[in-house]
């Protein structure tokens, strides 16, 4: 990758790109690249929607490579939700086609001096800016027909539904999948707002013909990502369970457990978890001829995804995950599989993160704007946010927006983003996670394990309850730099049980770079991304007092287990103390 | 997977203990429903398992020697697959020193992807994040010769262990078996064959008119043949 793709949406005369050597970026990829330009280069205290903020999209250092399981892509900016930095993740085609052209990362720069909304096209031959506004509202899964219509179907979209061109706070950016539907996202914490604000609404990326990128030693890097790959799919969770059930293979587990939030945060446990199972999901796509066993980007051995059908065998949605199933299902009290799944639909076809949504539902439910486990009445409720009325850009600027203006209590966020499906009153390590990550609450931002990256800086004794502070710590560190290879995080479950997979990663980043790196080095970079962030967001006012979780958790039980927050305040301010 | 020891797991009997009131009894109604199906149709019935029934079991014990000895799974299985179980809603982390009693839930995983199903394994190194609800043994033992378990599988074990529980016969609420038809019908369609205390019956017995259950508790069993069952 040679080059960042500058596109400036103010210039004058028009929106103008270039394309810049990575400079003193270079050796970055994904979630490195865009915190380390959003820290560098966008002022902290700038309005999230205005022309200094920026939106990096990077794919990771392994994009565009035959490395397996290297297709996620980052998405980087002052996030409109929390206030804070923000990366969000997302798989789908993107980050291959997007490496492969040649680009370590597209930087979205200024705001347009008119109302248009443009489109952008890059391809081997260059880049193409132009103004379309007969794309303005259209939904994700329209606005991609169309582009199908227009460039055939050798294309990558990234695009923006019509909450992003309302430029809602809980707006999202979609990326197209193998089947080029709009399926997969950058969630969190509003980053299709920040499109939305630069006046783009869809980026075309012609993928025809293009080849892997080469690596520095080709028989090492094949030799390593062929361990790797084994090692994945010998794994019980990345070789059975994932393929088998996806994500949602985790209500029944987490329900169990009494740490499934349910209700608004109101119980741990869902009593018809087991309608809305990973399990009973997977039977269900099975006998209607849908999928359960499906990758979400080329080059993907986990599978993790599906697709899934109605009773008719008409498609109606991707295989909801376990966050979007959670937050539409057991937090809404909505046992319905066909009804979580439209309700998928309209959040990818909107363009919104489903975790937010579902959040935000939770919290209106709360207030009395519809009962828990009515399906239609939340359906509706998303139909306004698509729509824009005066409601739906309430519930389209999230839980804590929504949570002010009818006066709700019980209000899970962090930073202002909205708490995924882990009540932190069970596992509270999580909890740690949640308050402390740069990112707001968020449970991927702690979530890649490794083995021997732990024993580096000192053993930890797990059964001690101070331990959850260090693995927190350094879980969130080992998390920032598997994000920034560009590898989907779910490699964390082999990892965590065998070395020698974990091995086979770094020996891949140094076959294709040439490189030396070590598990000390992996550490380095996740330390690195973490310090950017932190950096960012206490120029940008935040202090100690942002890093704790909402009042109610240390002073409402949660069932069955009848516990609360018990982690201190002053052991939380001490997990980026190394 | 070993032999169940049918010692130690008690057949179905011809009285009931009602739950809410205590009060034994000889059966009224037809007890027993055995279904026969195709192969394949086994899975249908997996959302029963996953909701939960129950299984009696002959005597106080450790974790490891219920599973072993009352379920028949081997011990390579249980500590290799079995890699997350909730006793009493909460996660275990030793086979040997959590104990099975009458009224226990216990629930069956393999390993769970995330960082949380990593905290909720057995034995996890992560396990500081979970100490608020840990499964820890009470020393004072509920106590009792014989009792009744209730039993949750899910994921992998559901589809490795289910059908031979199936075959050999689960105990399951009557009201929930009869939701469960009702809201999945083709289960039932797909039946080859549908018993009542081993007397032929027909599908619309369970799915129109008249439940034919009056007890609170129904023995089912799920087999893909009839040839050498005791139905």
């Amino acid at each position: 990758m040679e080059g960042i793709l500058r596109v400036d949406m103010g210039a004058a005369g028009g929106p103008k790109a270039s394309v810049v050597p990575l400079g003193e970026y270079a050796g970055l990829g994904g979630r490195a690249m865009t915190s380390a330009i959003v820290s560098r280069e966008v002022p902290p205290l700038c309005h999230p929607l205005g022309a200094e903020n920026k939106l990096v999209i990077a794919p990771g250092l392994l994009g565009g490579s035959a490395a397996v399981m290297s297709g996620r892509i980052s998405v980087g900016c002052k996030s409109p939700l929390t206030g804070g930095i923000k990366e969000a993740n997302s798989g789908g085609q993107a980050g291959q086609v997007l490496a492969k052209l040649g680009y370590a990362a597209i930087v979205l720069e200024g705001r347009p001096a008119t109302d248009d909304l443009y489109k952008i096209v890059i391809g081997p031959g260059g880049v193409k800016i132009l103004a379309d506004n007969s794309l303005r509202m259209l939904p994700n899964y329209d606005l991609i027909e169309k582009m199908k219509a227009e460039h055939g179907d050798k294309i990558a979209c990234i695009s923006i539904g019509p909450a992003g061109e309302m430029k809602m706070s809980a707006a999202s950016v979609a990326f197209t999948d193998m089947e080029l539907r709009p399926t997969r996202h950058a969630g969190r914490g509003g980053v299709g707002a920040v499109m939305g604000a630069k006046g783009v609404k869809v980026i075309v990326l012609e993928s025809g013909g293009l080849k892997f990128r080469t690596p520095k030693n080709p028989e090492k890097f094949k030799e390593a990502n062929r361990t790797f790959a084994e090692g994945l799919k010998k794994h019980a969770v990345t070789g059975q369970a994932l393929p088998k059930y996806g994500t949602n293979v985790l209500t029944n587990i987490l329900s169990e457990a009494g740490g499934y939030p349910t209700y608004n945060f109101k119980t741990g446990t869902f009593s018809e978890a087991h309608k809305i199972s990973g399990e009973t999901l997977a039977e269900t796509e099975t006998r209607r001829g849908g999928m359960a066993t499906h990758g979400c980007h080329t080059g993907c051995v986990i599978q993790c995804s599906g697709v899934y059908m109605d009773k008719d065998g008409h498609y109606m949605t991707k295989q909801p995950e376990y966050e979007t199933v959670w937050a539409h299902g057991g937090n809404c009290g909505i046992c319905d599989m066909d009804a979580i799944a439209r309700l998928d639909y309209l959040d990818d076809n909107f363009g919104i993160d489903t975790i937010e949504m579902g959040a935000t539902i939770g919290v209106a439910m709360e207030a009395g704007l519809a009962k828990f486990g009515d399906a239609e009445a939340a359906i509706n409720l998303i139909m306004e946010v698509g729509k824009g009325t005066p409601l739906g850009r309430i519930l389209g600027n999230g839980a804590a927006v929504t949570g002010k203006v009818f006066g709700v209590e019980r209000v899970p966020v962090v930073k202002g983003q909205a708490m995924p499906a882990y009540d932190p009153r069970a596992v509270q390590g999580i909890g740690v996670t949640y308050a402390t990550s740069p990112m707001g609450a968020d449970h991927t931002a702690g979530y890649a394990v490794a083995t021997n990256i732990l024993k580096v800086g000192g053993f930890v004794d797990p059964l001690k309850p101070e331990g959850q502070v260090e693995l927190s710590r350094n879980l969130q560190i080992a998390t920032a730099a598997v994000d920034s290879t560009g590898m989907c995080l779910f490699i964390a479950f082999a990892v965590l049980d065998q070395p020698e997979t974990f091995q086979a990663l770094i020996d891949m980043i140094n076959a294709f770079y040439g490189l030396s790196l070590t598990a000390d080095d992996v550490v380095a970079l996740g330390k690195k991304v973490l310090k950017m962030e932190r950096d960012f967001n206490e120029r940008a006012g935040f202090t100690a007092q942002q890093d704790r979780l909402p009042r109610f958790f240390y002073t409402q039980e949660l069932p069955p287990h009848n516990v609360t927050f018990q982690v201190k305040d002053e052991d939380l301010d001490k997990v980026f103390n190394w | 997977m070993g032999e169940i020891h049918r010692g130690f797991l008690l057949e179905p009997s011809n009285m009931v203990e009602s739950e809410e009131t205590g009060a034994v009894a000889k059966k009224r109604g037809p007890s027993r429903l055995t279904l026969v199906v195709a192969g394949e149709d086994v899975s249908s019935f997996f959302r029963i398992l996953q909701r939960g029934f129950y299984v009696r079991a002959a005597m106080e014990s450790a974790l490891l020697t219920f599973l072993c000895r009352g379920l028949g799974l081997s011990p390579e299985y249980v500590t290799g697959r079995i890699t997350t179980i909730f006793l009493d809603g909460k996660p275990v982390d030793d086979l040997e020193e959590s104990r099975v009693v009458h009224g226990s839930h216990l629930s069956l995983s393999a390993a769970m992807p995330g960082l949380v199903g990593a905290v909720l394994r057995r034995g996890s190194q992560y396990a500081s994040f979970r100490e608020a609800i840990t499964y820890r043994q009470d020393q004072g033992h509920r106590g009792g010769a014989e009792g009744v378990v209730h039993l949750k599988l899910f994921n992998l074990v559901m589809e490795e262990v289910g059908p031979t529980l199936l075959r050999r016969g689960v105990i399951v609420g009557s009201r929930e078996l009869r939701e469960f038809f009702l809201s999945e019908p083709e289960v039932l369609t797909a039946c080859e064959e549908v018993l009542l205390d081993g007397a032929a019956a027909t599908r619309e017995m369970l799915q129109d008119g008249e439940w034919p259950f009056t007890e609170e508790f129904v023995d089912l069993k799920v087999v893909t043949e009839r040839h050498g069952q005791d139905l």
